[in-house]
């Protein structure tokens, strides 16, 4: 298949690449620059791959298959991520402290787990420092809750001086359009202060992965094993730090941030269309709700229709036949001919049921079975 | 050998396992360099034939919006029997499958003499926002299961689904059950709370996490999404492992680049995994609230269209595949499964491998086709 066939389900996929080549260097402390050609990379080959450009023939900017590109692009980070990982080991080495290249490897990691929260954090920091004196010391505690709460008065005092006189000069959309404005930039807000909780516990499940690491590390001092590879000990991490993230971020913390996340994010997803909608009411450009409308309709009649082709309760039909072959295309029924005589004839009588019950069975592959295979009557392993 | 086990040392070096030294990280970040720039040259020669997926010669037979039916071409001598139909999940693509001619699931099921047909989804778009499992059901893949016996002048037909495709044949053996001689379901969940008793760590992280959000919650992602991005069903995906997936791009791939064959099915796997379709938000809204919320399936309470889905009319054999490391759909909600249906004639098999590798992993395709292909011959 080639793979410009579905050059939109490439794109749709690009945002997604664009954010994980963007979080990667930041983890590893990688240069931007090595996104696009690290040192070792056929610049050539990369030099499409950094602007966030992924699919074959996007913007006539990729030379090479998808995803020849990305992986290019991946093959630079690596470059850069390992040159980081020696340079730290090394200096860790000239400090004379054996074994701190482990701790070099969590702490880098960890400092970029938590500069990646630090934007986020910042926002809180900035909210928090707020001067403004409804604020209080409530926003320590809910920042967003309280800002709020003191900033409703205000639109409620708005509402009833001015609401009147600005419906009577035409303006209800604008004021409309005002409090929509309002709320969305609340609920923006409120995402904000649920990203920041959520890489608060993901910060803390690599923090339990870097102890796990240590754990593993001093449990394989004790058995006599030994690490003697760079690229070995980021796997180790790797591996120990998986397992340790999924146990924290299936714990009924992480749960909720993740819920908390998903909610926020809808509610200011959902503000942000309600803006729009206004906008698009007022200049009478055909809205999201309105054309979602129109589909929904489409839909419904083409479920009556199917009804009507179909029958209300084909399913419950006691008996069916081959259905009528009008369901064919043009190209089937090309190709249905020889198959009407051919293939009924090499289908065979049918059984409609078993008979009786089997006796447990299991399935015997033709060729010889591999050894895990197992197959269980009843269900049990 | 880059661990090793060894005598323990002295104590003082026994806390320290890690035994670095400046000239092996020079020596290291060398050759590393040195092969990701023959890997660099590598990548940059490849051509589009090398990375085609999904090649497995078939014809479209049958059409409707952006699902197609595709009948694959037989190899060697006609096949014999009734075909299998096969539907693939919405969250992913058909190609999966038939992601490169050596795992192949598609051509070791031809090979093994059977005729096989596959739906292929598509990619819904805004207007298909409003479909509803039951309109994939009751309307695509039945209309799929007439046109294939119409083609055979067959009765019935033998149906094999996959992880959600699983759920929405198994709605379709009980809402359509004299049109199904044999249903095979692999990596599909029935039972959407089985992990609840039987937790296992590292899996079934979506359950937790639909259970953790409210009905509420879905029905406010349904209504501003409409048609879930791509990019977004693979964002859940990629989060459910965000290490593995930074070491997959950096020293996996490292480590992969001198051996081409491992190459390949890296760059194809990528391929597959970029063609992500959208989700159907209605669909979405079932699947998560019905589905991993009430659990509905099992206890006999969906209700599709006006009509309940009752597995006890599921009276044609049944084959369950489960894989044993499959962490998307655990095992607890994809066994043990035999008192569920109505049939007499339920066997289950397990392969090895995560929920993926059951249709790529060199073990699992050892063992799937063929095992599909003679419990099917033994009940034809």
């Amino acid at each position: 298949m080639p793979f410009d066939a579905d050059a939109g389900a490439a794109r749709a996929s690009e945002p997604l690449y664009a954010w994980w080549f963007s979080v990667l260097p930041r983890l590893f402390g990688v240069p931007v620059d090595a996104g696009r050609a690290g040192a070792g990379v056929d610049r050539d080959a990369a030099s499409s791959a950094g602007d966030g450009t992924t699919a074959a023939g996007h913007d006539g900017a990729a030379t090479h298959p998808f995803p020849v590109d990305l992986a290019q692009q991946a093959l630079a980070l690596a470059q850069g991520m390992i040159e980081t990982l020696v340079g730290a080991s090394l200096q860790a080495l000239a400090e004379r402290r054996p074994g701190d290249e482990a701790q070099a490897l969590q702490g880098l990691v960890q400092a970029r787990v938590a500069a990646l929260a630090d934007p986020v954090a910042a926002l809180g920091r900035m909210l928090a420092g707020s001067n403004v004196a409804a604020l209080g010391s409530a926003l320590n505690g809910a920042p967003l809750a309280a800002l709020g709460e003191a900033l409703a008065p205000w639109s409620l005092n708005l509402e009833r001086a001015y609401g009147g006189l600005a419906d009577a000069f035409g303006l209800a959309p604008l004021r409309q359009l005002e409090q929509a404005v309002r709320e969305a930039s609340l609920a923006m807000l409120a995402h904000r202060q649920a990203q920041l909780e959520y890489l608060e516990v993901v910060a803390g499940a690599a923090g339990q992965g870097a102890q796990a690491l240590g754990a593993r590390l001093a449990e394989m001092g004790r058995s006599g094993e030994s690490v003697d590879s760079l690229l070995a000990l980021v796997r180790l991490w790797a591996r120990v730090t998986d397992e340790a993230m999924h146990r924290a971020m299936q714990a009924p913390r992480a749960l909720e941030a993740s819920a908390k996340l998903v909610r926020a994010a809808t509610r200011a997803r959902a503000g942000q269309q309600r803006v729009v909608a206004i906008v698009s009411a007022a200049l009478d450009v055909p809205t999201r709700t309105e054309l979602d409308d129109a589909y929904r309709e489409i839909q419904e009649l083409k479920r009556q229709l199917r009804r009507l082709r179909k029958g209300p309760l084909a399913g419950d039909a006691a008996a069916a036949g081959p259905p009528p072959a009008q369901a064919v295309t043009s190209a089937a029924a090309a190709d249905a001919r020889p198959a009407a005589s051919r293939d009924t004839a090499v289908a065979g009588p049918q059984r409609s049921a078993p008979p009786v019950p089997r006796a447990p069975q299991a399935a015997r592959p033709a060729k010889a079975p591999a050894r895990r295979r197992r197959v269980k009557e009843g269900g049990e392993p | 050998m880059t661990v090793s086990r060894s005598r323990p040392a002295a104590a003082s070096r026994a806390a320290s396992p890690v035994r670095l030294t400046a000239d092996g990280l020079l020596r290291e970040l060398r050759e590393a360099s040195e092969k990701i720039a023959r890997g660099s040259r590598r990548l940059a020669a490849l051509t589009e034939d090398q990375l085609a997926i999904a090649t497995a010669p078939k014809d479209e037979v049958w059409r409707q919006d952006m699902v197609r039916l595709y009948r694959y071409r037989p190899v060697g001598a006609a096949p014999t029997g009734v075909p299998v139909l096969l539907a693939y999940a919405l969250v992913g693509r058909y190609p999966m499958i038939d992601l490169e001619p050596e795992r192949s699931f598609v051509r070791k099921l031809l090979a093994e003499g059977l005729d096989v047909y596959m739906v292929d989804w598509g990619h819904p778009t805004r207007a298909h926002r409003w479909l509803t499992i039951d309109d994939y059901v009751s309307g695509y893949l039945d209309d799929c299961v007439d046109t294939v016996r119409a083609r055979h002048g067959v009765d019935r037909v033998d149906l094999l689904g996959i992880c959600q495709g699983g759920v929405f044949t198994t709605c379709y053996a009980a809402l359509f059950p004299h049109k199904v001689r044999n249903l095979v379901l692999t990596v599909t969940p029935i039972d959407f709370h089985g992990d609840r008793d039987r937790p296992e760590t590292g899996a079934g992280y979506m359950n937790l996490w639909a259970r953790a959000v409210t009905p509420e919650d879905i029905d406010r992602l349904v209504d501003t999404v409409g048609v879930a991005p791509g990019a977004l069903v693979g964002f859940a995906f990629l989060m459910m492992n965000p290490v593995s997936n930074v070491t997959k791009y950096t020293t996996e791939l490292v480590d992969i680049l001198d051996d081409e064959a491992k190459l390949l099915n890296f760059l194809r796997m990528e391929r597959w995994i970029a063609d992500r379709p959208g989700h159907p938000g209605e669909v979405m809204r079932q699947w998560f609230k019905d589905l991993y919320q009430a659990n509905k399936l099992v206890r006999g309470e969906l209700v599709l269209g006006e009509r309940r889905v009752d597995l006890g009319r599921i009276t044609m054999p049944v084959l369950n595949v489960y894989a044993e490391g499959d962490v998307i759909i655990p095992n607890a909600c994809s066994r043990g499964l035999q008192g569920v249906f109505g049939t007499t004639d339920y066997s289950e098999l397990a392969v090895p491998g995560g929920h993926i590798g059951t249709f790529v992993g060199g073990k699992a395709q050892k063992v799937l086709a063929p095992s599909i292909a003679c419990w099917l011959r033994e009940r034809s």
